[in-house]
C-alpha cells in the first residue's frame, strides 16, 4: 500500500467498457476501483488476470498490469503471477462459463494452494458475449440458444462448492449493491490467502433473472454471523428461502508463499546451494 | 546369456566378442544368430555357476560379469574393487566378501588366451571427475543453470524425473516448483509467472504437450518467454508411455489454433540436453516466445558421464526491458525491424499495459482491423527470421561432418545421433565417405546450414524414430530434395547396425 491515495476513477484505464447499458459489470467495476482506492493500492503493483467472456474484458478497463488470458485459465495464470512476485496484489476475474464451466476444475486445486489473491466471478447465468448459450448456472427450465426446449441440467450452487473446497475466504455479492460489494471486495483484498467473491450479475439481454427479482430474495448476512464457523457458513448457504450476500467464511491459514518459503527452509540443510554443488552430487 | 534375454536377440557388431553364459566347450548352446560376414569371437564363461559357487546364489552374477569385463578391458582392478567395497560395505562383511569373491572369480575366468589387443579402454586423462547423469537430469540441470526459478508441471512418463529433480534441488536455490492439477494449469501458471518476470519452464510428454496447445498460442500472441520440455514417448494417445519415439515434431512446430511462432530444439546427446536447455531459455527470453525442447525416452532414461561445465563461460540472456524514462509513451508490442519489442514488468511505474490473446495494436489494445492483423502477424513472425539469421552465425548449433568427396549424406535429428555416429565409424572402416548433419535447432529451419550441407551431395538419408517421417516432410517443404527416409516405429531406438545396413544399401 502506498500513501498516495488515488480516487476510484483514477484506476480506470483509457479503454471504455464494451458492456451493454445497464450491465451489472459496471457495478463490479465501480466497487472494485473504490476498494482499490480504499486500500491505496498502486496500479503498477497490481495484476489482473482475466478469462474470456463479457467479464473477462474487465482487465482492459482497469489501470494495472493486465493479462487477458485464455478461456478458463485466468486462475492458474494468476497463481503463477503471485508465486513469481509475492509483492504484487493479484486478481483473477471472469464469468460463470469461464470459471465454473471450462475452468471449473482449477478452483478446488487453487483452494488447496491458498495463493494470496482474489478471484471475482461475475455470474450472469448465461454465455452473454456469444449471445445466450447455457452456462453451468443457468436455472432449470430456462430457454437458451443451446437449450431451445428449456434447460434440463441442474445449475451449480457455487457458494456451497467453494465452502466445500475449503477456500479461505468465501463471499457472495450483488452487482447492483455497489456499497455492499465495495465492502466485500475491500475485505477480500485484505484477506491473506485465496479469496473468492461470487457475484450475482444479472444479464440485461439474455436472462430473465432481473435485478428486481433478485432484490426480493436477497438478504444481507446477519451482523452476528461468525465467519470462522464453517457449519454456520453452510447453514447460510443452504437457506432456501433467501440468498444471503456478504462474507460467509474466512479463516487464516498458511498461504502459497508461506508454503514455498517453508519448503525452501526445509531444503536448506539437505541440498546444495548452487549449480556446481548439484553437479557434484552426481560424481 | 539366456535365449530370452534382450541382448541375445540383438545383432552382433562387427569385431565383437560374444560371451555366452555357458560352460566352455559347449558353444553349441549359443542362441544368437550371427550373420556370416560378421567377424566375431565367442568366449563363454560359466557366469551362473561361478556366482552360485562363490556367493551361494545366482544374484552375484553381475559381479562375476563385472570382474570379467574389468579383465577384458584392462581397467585397473583395484579401483573397480574399491567401488564394489563402497557399494557393499554397508551391507555387512559377509555380503561384501561374497561379492568380492564373485568379482575375483569373474576376473580370473578370462584366460591368457584372450585377444586383449582388440579390447581395452583408454583411461581418462585424470583431472576433475565427471558427473554421471541421465538425459532428464541433464535437462533439469540446464533449467537450473539457465537461471529458471519457476517450474510448474504435472507428472507424466517419461518426463516425471525432470520434474522430481527440480522439486528436489530448486527450492534451496530460492526457486518455486509447483505441481498443478493438469498440464493446462501448469502452463497457464508458467505464463503468469513469466508475465511477472520469471524465467519459467514446464516439463511434459506428448499427451501433455497436446493439452498445452491453446496456451502455447497465448504465449506466442502475448509474446511471453516460456520453455516447454517434451520428453517424447510412443504415441498416439496413451500409446507406449515407457517407450521412445520422435513423433511430436509436427505438433511442436505447427500445433496451434491459427499460426504462431515458436522455436523447437532437439538435443542430440545427454550432455547436449544440458546445453540445449540453456539455449532454449536464451531464445525464449531474447525473442519473447515459447520454445519447445524435444528429447525422447531413450535419451531421458539413459545415463552417461559428462564433464562438469565451466559455468563462467555459459552466457545467459534476459528479455529486453524498458529503461528509465522509457515508460512515457511505452508501446509494449512496438513493431520493430527485428520484431522484438521491449517489455515492462509489473512493479514498473507508468508502464502498465494490457497483454491480450485477442489481436491487438502496438500498445496492446484489442484491434482486429484487417491491416492491423496483417501487420502484427508479420511483427511476430519477423522474430523467427531474426532468430534464424542469428543461428546462422552460431558455431555450436549442429553436429556436422562433411568429408571431401562424399556423395551420400545423412540429415537426422535428436538422439539418433548416437547410432548414426557409431554406424559412420563402421562405414569409415569400410572406406565409405558419408556426410552427416544433426541440427540442434529444428525450427526455425536452419536454412543456410542445410543448404550448404546438401549442395555437394547426390543422396540424402533421413533417419527418424516415427512412422511418417516428420522431419523429412519438414525438409521437403523448404528444400528441393527427395530424401531416402528410413523410419523405425517400434518404441526402441535405431541400432548402429540398422543405420549401417541402410547406409550400405544406399551408398
Amino acid at each position: 500500500m502506498s500513501e498516495v491515495a488515488l480516487k476510484a476513477k483514477e484506476y480506470r484505464s483509457d479503454v471504455k467498457p464494451v458492456w451493454c447499458v445497464g450491465c451489472g459489470d459496471y457495478g463490479e467495476l465501480s466497487a472494485f476501483t473504490q476498494a482499490l482506492s480504499n486500500l491505496h493500492i498502486q496500479p503498477e503493483k497490481m495484476v489482473i488476470a482475466s478469462g474470456i467472456g463479457c467479464s473477462g474484458r474487465f482487465s482492459h478497463f482497469v489501470k494495472c498490469y493486465a493479462f487477458h488470458t485464455a478461456h478458463g485459465r485466468a486462475l492458474p495464470a494468476a497463481i503463477g503471477v503471485k508465486a513469481a512476485n509475492p509483492d504484487l496484489t493479484v486478481f483473477s476475474v471472469g464469468g460463470d462459463g469461464d470459471g465454473l464451466g471450462i475452468g471449473g476444475g482449477h478452483i478446488p486445486h487453487a483452494a488447496r494452494k491458498n495463493a494470496d489473491l482474489t478471484y471475482i466471478i461475475s455470474d450472469n447465468g448465461i454465455y452473454g458475449l456469444t449471445k445466450g448459450q447455457s452456462s453451468p448456472t443457468t436455472p432449470i427450465n430456462r430457454v437458451t440458444t443451446t437449450a431451445p426446449f428449456g434447460m434440463v441440467e441442474r445449475p451449480l450452487d457455487p457458494v456451497r462448492m467453494f465452502l466445500a473446497y475449503g477456500i479461505t475466504f468465501v463471499a457472495l455479492g450483488f452487482t447492483y449493491d455497489v456499497k455492499g460489494l465495495t465492502h466485500i471486495l475491500t475485505e477480500a483484498i485484505k484477506h491473506k490467502g485465496f479469496s473468492i467473491v461470487h457475484l450475482l450479475a444479472p444479464c440485461v439481454n439474455y436472462n430473465i433473472t432481473t435485478a428486481d427479482s433478485l432484490r426480493e430474495v436477497i438478504a444481507p448476512i446477519p451482523d452476528d454471523h461468525d465467519r470462522g464457523d464453517i457449519k454456520k457458513a453452510f447453514q447460510l448457504a443452504l437457506e432456501d428461502t433467501k440468498i444471503y450476500t456478504g462474507i460467509f467464511y474466512q479463516i487464516d491459514t498458511p498461504t502459497l508463499d508461506d508454503d514455498v518459503r517453508e519448503l525452501q527452509a526445509r531444503s536448506k540443510t539437505r541440498k546444495p546451494k548452487d549449480i556446481r554443488g548439484i553437479f557434484e552430487q552426481f560424481i | 546369456m539366456r535365449p530370452h534375454s534382450r541382448a541375445s536377440r540383438r545383432p552382433v557388431v562387427a569385431g565383437s566378442v560374444y560371451i555366452p553364459d555357458v560352460p566352455r566347450g559347449n558353444q553349441g548352446r549359443s542362441f544368437v544368430v550371427i550373420p556370416e560376414n560378421y567377424p566375431f569371437k565367442t568366449y563363454p564363461i560359466e557366469i551362473d555357476e561361478i556366482s552360485v559357487k562363490q556367493t551361494g546364489a545366482k544374484r552375484g552374477k553381475n559381479l562375476v560379469a563385472l570382474g570379467a569385463l574389468v579383465r577384458i578391458l584392462n581397467i585397473p582392478k583395484d579401483a573397480t574393487q574399491n567401488l564394489a567395497v563402497q557399494k557393499f560395505a554397508k551391507k555387512g562383511k559377509e555380503v561384501l566378501d561374497a561379492n568380492l569373491k564373485a568379482f575375483d572369480s569373474g576376473y580370473g575366468a578370462i584366460g591368457a588366451d584372450f585377444d586383449f589387443e582388440s579390447f581395452h579402454l583408454e583411461a581418462t586423462k585424470g583431472g576433475a571427475p565427471d558427473a554421471v547423469i541421465s538425459g532428464n537430469q541433464a535437462v533439469a540441470l540446464g533449467v537450473i543453470a539457465a537461471g529458471c526459478r519457476y517450474v510448474a508441471g504435472y507428472p507424466i512418463t517419461p518426463a516425471t524425473s525432470v520434474f522430481e529433480f527440480l522439486m528436489e534441488y530448486l527450492p534451496n536455490l530460492g526457486g518455486t516448483v509447483l505441481q498443478f492439477e493438469d498440464e493446462i494449469a501448469s502452463i497457464a501458471s508458467c505464463l503468469g509467472a513469466s508475465f511477472a518476470g520469471q524465467k519459467v519452464m514446464t516439463p511434459t510428454s506428448g499427451p501433455g504437450l497436446a493439452l498445452m496447445g491453446e496456451l502455447i498460442n497465448l504465449a506466442s500472441m502475448v509474446e511471453l518467454p516460456l520453455v516447454i520440455v517434451d520428453v517424447q514417448r510412443g504415441g498416439p494417445s496413451t500409446g507406449l508411455p515407457t517407450k521412445t519415439e520422435q513423433s511430436d515434431l509436427a505438433f511442436a512446430v505447427y500445433g496451434a489454433a491459427g499460426e504462431c511462432p515458436r522455436a523447437v530444439i532437439e538435443p542430440t546427446t545427454i550432455e547436449d540436453c544440458f546445453y540445449q536447455t540453456i539455449r532454449a531459455f536464451n531464445i525464449a527470453e531474447e525473442y519473447q516466445m515459447p520454445v519447445i525442447v524435444l528429447t525422447d525416452q531413450s535419451m531421458a532414461m539413459r545415463t552417461k558421464n559428462m564433464s562438469i561445465p565451466d559455468f563462467s563461460t555459459i552466457e545467459l540472456k534476459e528479455r529486453a526491458k524498458i529503461g528509465a524514462g522509457e515508460a512515457e509513451g511505452f508501446a509494449r508490442f512496438a513493431d520493430t525491424p527485428t520484431g522484438v519489442s521491449k517489455t515492462a514488468l509489473p512493479g514498473t511505474a507508468g508502464a502498465m499495459f494490457l497483454a491480450t490473446g485477442l489481436e491487438h495494436n502496438e500498445i496492446g489494445a484489442p484491434n482486429y482491423t484487417p491491416l492491423m492483423h496483417q501487420k502484427m502477424m508479420a511483427k511476430r513472425f519477423r522474430k523467427l527470421e531474426t532468430l534464424a539469421k542469428a543461428l546462422d552465425n552460431e558455431v555450436d548449433n549442429s553436429t556436422c561432418e562433411l568429408p571431401a568427396g562424399a556423395a551420400v549424406g545423412i540429415i537426422s535429428w535428436g538422439a539418433t545421433e548416437g547410432p548414426i555416429r557409431e554406424a559412420l565409424g563402421f562405414a569409415k572402416k569400410e572406406g565409405m565417405k558419408v556426410a552427416h548433419l544433426q541440427p540442434k535447432v529444428l525450427w526455425p529451419l536452419p536454412v543456410k546450414m542445410i543448404d550448404s550441407f546438401i549442395k555437394p551431395l547426390k543422396k540424402i538419408l533421413v533417419f527418424e524414430e516415427n512412422f511418417t517421417g516428420q522431419f523429412a516432410t519438414l525438409l521437403k517443404t523448404r528444400f528441393d530434395i527427395e530424401p531416402v527416409v528410413i523410419t523405425k516405429c517400434q518404441g526402441i531406438p535405431f541400432t548402429a547396425e540398422e543405420v549401417y545396413e541402410a547406409i550400405k544399401k544406399n551408398a
